[in-house]
């Protein structure tokens, strides 16, 4: 099975990802704002520490 | 800043290929686009722009993924994400049969596809992924392998 077969679907597949263009302020923003994702593991291991103190009590 | 933008589409594809899901599809986003901000001044021009951003984004999306993987429950939400991406329906039969195979494939496997479809000879691919070229070698005759079974299967449950 030859992937070359794949090529112009991979062509396809940027172009339809490049409709998504971030402007010169959303990647400023982007570099300069917190992580939602480390907020929300945050949040995740406070929970587990809390539930853990809890059992442990 | 003018290179950030002229990338996104490279940026954006590659994003949506290990993370299909709106939330972390812009978590990911941020975390290459980052790497890339910091990662700049390091870049000596010797190669074409595009490919130091491919090289960029993909090891900072295959190290997200590692470090994801180490945690079991943003690893299990990851691959629901992934699944969902298969049902992310591609107008065009091709670009819909490329999205099930990329979701189908690991995480490494799934960066050579790119790099290959790309157009990269093994010997570029092994230096962008930091991995031999007899690894590269390999491991593509490993996913021709998964591709003609992929086929096979897929031609079973139509008939």
């Amino acid at each position: 099975m030859n992937p070359d077969k794949y090529k112009p679907a991979w062509q396809q597949y940027k172009l339809m990802h490049s409709q998504l263009q971030l402007t010169e302020e959303e990647v400023l923003a982007l570099l300069t704002t917190p992580k939602t994702s480390r907020l929300r593991s945050l949040l995740v291991n406070v929970a587990m520490l809390i539930t853990l103190l809890l059992v442990c009590y | 800043m003018r290179m950030l933008q002229q990338q996104q589409r490279i940026i954006n594809s590659l994003c949506q290929v290990y993370y299909p899901e709106a939330n972390d599809l812009k978590d990911a986003q941020q975390d290459v686009i980052l790497q890339l901000w910091k990662s700049w001044q390091g870049f000596k021009q010797d190669a074409k722009t595009s490919t130091w951003v491919y090289r960029i984004a993909l090891n900072t999306l295959l190290n997200k993924k590692r470090s994801e993987q180490r945690r079991p429950v943003a690893s299990s939400i990851s691959k629901i994400e992934d699944s969902a991406w298969v049902t992310t329906a591609a107008h065009d039969d091709d670009l819909q049969l490329l999205q099930q195979i990329i979701s189908w494939l690991g995480d490494l496997e799934k960066a050579l596809v790119v790099l290959y479809l790309e157009g990269y000879r093994y010997k570029e691919i092994a230096h962008m992924l930091d991995i031999t070229e007899s690894n590269v070698s390999t491991r593509m005759n490993r996913i021709r392998s998964k591709l003609k079974q992929f086929h096979q299967n897929s031609s079973h449950e139509s008939r």
